[in-house]
């Protein structure tokens, strides 16, 4: 069984201002000793997503609705708040983004691991031993040196990339089987970013948990994780492996974000044009087509289906601007594109000429026959 | 003729400490920084933080006073607080946040405004209806509309904030902008759209831009000379492209690699011992020394200076 | 034609969409919105209106005037012809109470002016120049806050008369305390607010900075306080006036005839009930939309609670 089934996750939030979805349909699952990386702007609802898997929504606000929530061998689909409490302190923990918020800045780090460590205990019934060696042990598993030292110390006292030690030495505490990360590493520098991944890293492999990782940095998801999940308005828009959705991205928003990024080469940055969206109006049709370079009338239309780990409606169009082509080969196929789409303006004339691809149809009825012309 | 230069610049600043604040400490928040920057050139300043860059920008700028070092903007010595006008007239600010950096409570035409109200000299004799109209244009050059002016910052995005902070600088028409990590708030489909921005407004009114930022690979696209910083003070500068293929100093090295482009399978690192020491420490040797990963005793013992090598100036006593 | 149409390019292709192309935001609730949402504070604005209406054309609408003595209908029940009764010397309660509202109100006011006067700016001041200056006049706050109010008013009535005066007096030395605290610690934390430091960085003038970026974004803070100020301030007068130190007869606010009920409450309740039952309703009132102008002003306050 998956360590996470998720299925259709809706999250309605009440506001002064009506209510509003800010998570739309999203499925996840994750197996023991995987990890998965969510990517997206602000807003698009991936925090969101992962407070639900925890029940960290509050409840007088916010309507959480799933057709199926698993976390670790329990069904939380109807929990109320007891049940998740119990959840949260033994199968699945959290590391927040920001360490000292994190942690009480009048207690010692000791007393809040030792804290930690008799809830557990008092949960799952064992006897404890010596809590103050266990602590040492948490400190020294998360890589911090001299730990009873460091256990006598209050927060203000030590760095920010200690502090994200002694946060994911607290999460160790209850032996979570999931871990949740938001944005681990966005509040330190790029030096101390690389100590902390590494030492997730290292966890996950030791005490074989399963790993969600928010975050807005590609980078971070490359270097961390085995899928991921591309997040836009509230919906999941791709998801697969790190290695497919880096190498060969599919849907235009995760190109758009991939050219976003200045590499060696780069002369000339392409921008994904528009302001993102806005959650109480969004668009008719896919959330992303005001902004997408590849639009097509059908995209302002109707929402696509997550079909093949992909919702965008190119994946049925017969006539795709193929990101493989190039050269004179992509120019004579914008030129037949744009002829189209003059030629849809003035309607119902037909358009002469050849297109440059000529794919093989995904299963969209398309009365374009092989040549390409348009028969009215 | 260079627009504005450093030599030597030192800001220390000091934090009271203890129950009736008796202890003082010196934060060395900048350790003799000698910078300069020629007309129509980017210059990228990348550190970690704390390690000095932004006040750097603020220093320059006159919004923090400075505690020893000279600064000439123009070929203007400036010495004293009267000289703060003339600073202005050439330096202007974008700073970081979009959300904090404008007044929820004016309009964007009012604060695109206000600098040409407050200003003594330059614009006074401009006309209200010339001010307006000036300000119709800064609104068209940064891709707002005349409309959009009338409104207040909390209807717009962060993007277009950060529009309407740049717009803002760009209206008392300096030669030189620092602009504060300007996209670090950001969005990273709408980072590209503000340093897209950037740099049309160079290539039309050849400004100068300070672009202080911990994202190497934006710095490397937009700037054209680089100074890396640690601890207060730049350990290497030069030429982007050199620095970038070649650098030096080990801090730098570090700071590249971790910065690589993104691909599909990555290793994490390298990982720098230990962290960045508190800014209260005074270090005798090179401040990098706790962290480097070829230090020497040499290292720990004095400063290394910041010395002319392989086209660009570094600050390591093993080149 | 109809069915390709679905996948015929939206834009020209090749062209992105506009970068400036503009997402029409859905306005967020301001602070009425909210406010209208809250039916406990719409309540209490709702009495504090009627109260204000009753107060300027109550007395209009009896015969009776509230000095008219009469002793021949001398502690009569509620009736058609004295709505609230009549108290110990036959004056009709129901203008009394009305008359009384003038002046609690009146109380209420000055010290909400006082408030705005003195407090806004002295915090103000304080808060923007830091250092020295605000320690010493902070300093001086606090040892205004140390005097108990009871003392100061007795020492004024030793030198002055009981009288509205000397209870605007009274007010005028303690009300703008809290003001002048909240004020000056919104400051000093705007102080770091970054639009602060890019005004500075456009050479804005320090006195433009303080009354153009600074204060009109204190404009919350400031406006709950007040309000929370006005019925803290009524209620002041009516213990003054309750315990002999207020305004001197025939005038009557709600304190002094709260006392002229208490001395009779044995046998003409009602002559308590009257007053009473106003101090309550509108210290009610004021409360109820103080605390709800609170929440609708917090600007982290998006989301329904």
């Amino acid at each position: 069984m998956s360590l996470v089934t998720m299925e259709n996750l809706r999250v309605t939030f009440h506001t002064f201002a009506g209510d509003v979805e800010v998570v739309r349909d999203v499925s996840l699952k994750l197996e023991a000793g995987e990890v998965l990386g969510i990517v997206g702007e602000s807003g698009c609802g991936k925090s969101v997503t992962v407070q639900a898997l925890m029940g960290l929504l509050p409840r007088d606000i916010t309507t959480v609705k799933a057709e199926a929530l698993q976390v670790a061998d329990t069904d939380c689909k109807d929990f109320g708040e007891a049940s998740w409490r119990h959840l949260r302190g033994s199968s699945v923990a959290m590391v927040f983004q920001d360490p000292m918020t994190a942690l009480n800045p009048i207690l010692s780090v000791g007393t809040q691991l030792i804290e930690s460590i008799k809830l557990r205990a008092k949960r799952s019934g064992e006897t404890l031993g010596d809590v103050k060696a266990e602590a040492a042990a948490l400190l020294q598993k998360v890589g911090i040196s001299d730990p009873d030292r460091r256990l006598a110390q209050y927060p203000h006292e030590l760095s920010g990339g200690m502090r994200q030690r002694v946060v994911i030495a607290m999460a160790l505490a209850g032996k979570p089987r999931l871990l949740l990360a938001d944005e681990p590493t966005t509040a330190l520098d790029v030096t101390t970013e690389a100590q902390i991944l590494l030492l997730l890293k290292e966890l996950i492999k030791t005490e074989h948990m399963g790993l969600i990782i928010i975050s807005h940095n590609l980078r971070v998801i490359a270097q961390m994780c085995d899928r991921m999940a591309v997040m836009y308005a509230g919906q999941i828009v791709e998801e697969g492996t790190v290695e497919a959705l880096l190498g060969n991205p599919r849907h235009p928003y995760l190109q758009g974000l991939l050219q976003s990024l200045p590499t060696m080469a780069t002369t000339k940055l392409q921008a994904i044009g528009g302001q993102p969206p806005d959650l109480y109006s969004l668009p008719m049709g896919c959330s992303f087509h005001p902004r997408c370079p590849k639009a097509m009338r059908i995209c302002a239309r109707e929402m696509p289906r997550l079909e093949n780990n992909l919702r965008c409606w190119l994946a049925k169009a017969k006539i795709t601007p193929c990101p493989t082509v190039s050269g004179e080969l992509l120019e004579k196929c914008d030129a037949y594109c744009n002829r189209l789409a003059a030629a849809n303006d003035a309607e119902g004339q037909s358009v002469e000429g050849e297109p440059a691809t000529a794919t093989a149809p995904l299963g969209a009825t398309n009365n374009t026959n092989a040549e390409g012309t348009v028969k009215s | 003729m260079n627009i504005w230069e450093t030599h030597d610049l030192t800001k220390h600043f000091t934090v009271r400490r203890g129950f009736l604040k008796q202890n003082s400490q010196l934060v060395r928040a900048l350790e003799g920084v000698s910078l300069s920057q020629a007309e129509g050139e980017t210059l990228g300043l990348v550190g970690e933080s704390g390690c000095g860059k932004s006040t750097f920008g603020r220093t320059l700028m006159g919004l923090y006073p400075k505690t020893s070092g000279r600064i000439v903007v123009a070929g203007r010595e400036i010495e004293s607080p009267a000289d703060q006008e003339h600073v202005l007239q050439h330096i202007q600010m974008v700073f970081q946040d979009p959300y904090a950096s404008l007044n929820p409570r004016m309009t964007v035409r009012q604060s695109l405004l206000e600098p040409l109200t407050v200003r003594t000299t330059g614009h006074v004799s401009l006309s209200e209806a010339d001010k307006l109209a000036k300000v119709d244009a800064v609104l068209e050059q940064v891709g707002l509309t005349k409309a959009q002016g009338e409104r207040y910052p909390h209807e717009f995005s962060g993007g277009q904030r950060q529009r309407i902070g740049i717009g803002r600088a760009l209206i008392s028409e300096p030669q030189c902008i620092i602009c504060d990590e300007p996209i670090s708030a950001l969005d990273v489909s709408i980072q590209v759209q503000i340093v897209s921005l950037l740099e049309h407004l160079q290539a039309e009114r050849r400004i100068s831009y300070v672009f202080i930022s911990h994202d190497l690979n934006m710095v490397r696209y937009i700037s054209q000379r680089i100074a890396v910083m640690y601890l207060g003070a730049v350990v290497e500068e030069g030429p982007t492209k050199a620095v970038y293929e070649n650098p030096l100093h080990p801090y730098t090295q570090a700071l590249i690699q971790l910065n690589a482009p993104l691909a599909p399978h990555m290793s994490i690192g390298p990982v720098l011992a230990g962290e960045v020491p508190s800014p209260l420490a005074n270090i005798t040797g090179c401040p990098f020394a706790s962290r480097c990963p070829e230090v020497t005793s040499q290292c720990k013992e004095a400063k290394p200076p910041l010395v002319m090598r392989e086209g660009r100036k570094v600050a390591c006593w093993r080149r | 034609m109809k069915l390709t149409d679905d996948f015929l390019p939206l834009r020209a292709h090749g062209t992105t969409a506009d970068v400036t192309a503009e997402v029409v935001y859905r306005p967020r609730p301001n602070a009425w919105h909210r406010l209208k949402e809250n039916k406990l504070a719409l309540f209490g604005l709702f009495i504090i209106i009627c109260m204000l209406l009753l107060a300027i054309v109550g007395p209009w609408l009896s015969p009776y005037t509230y000095a008219d003595q009469n002793l021949a209908e001398a502690n009569q029940a509620p009736s058609a012809a004295h709505w609230f009764g009549t108290d110990t010397l036959g004056r009709d309660l129901y203008v009394r109470v009305v008359y009384g509202a003038r002046i609690s109100l009146a109380v209420g006011f000055v010290a909400a002016a006082i408030n705005l006067a003195i407090g806004v700016i002295y915090g103000g001041v304080a808060g923007f120049f830091g250092g020295k200056v605000d320690r010493l006049m902070m300093s001086f706050v606090d040892i205004l806050y140390g005097i108990p109010l009871l003392l100061y008013v007795i020492l004024l009535m030793v030198v002055l008369s009981p009288g509205l005066t000397s209870i605007f007096i009274a007010l005028g030395i303690a009300y703008w305390l809290t003001m002048a605290r909240i004020v000056r610690s919104r400051i000093v934390t705007l102080k770091n607010e970054e639009y602060v430091l890019a005004a500075r960085s456009m050479g804005v003038p320090a006195s433009r900075i303080l009354f153009r970026h600074m204060l009109p974004n204190c404009v919350g803070p400031i406006i709950i306080t007040m309000t929370l100020a006005i019925p803290e301030a009524i209620f002041t007068e009516a213990f003054l006036s309750f315990i002999g130190l207020g305004v001197s007869a025939p005038m009557a606010s709600w304190g002094v005839l709260a006392a002229e009920g208490i001395n009779s409450i044995r046998s003409y309740p009602f002559q308590l009930v009257a007053p009473a039952l106003a101090i309550a309703i509108t210290m009610l009132g004021f409360t109820f939309f103080g605390d709800g102008l609170r929440n609708a002003l917090d600007p982290k306050g998006e989301v329904k609670r």
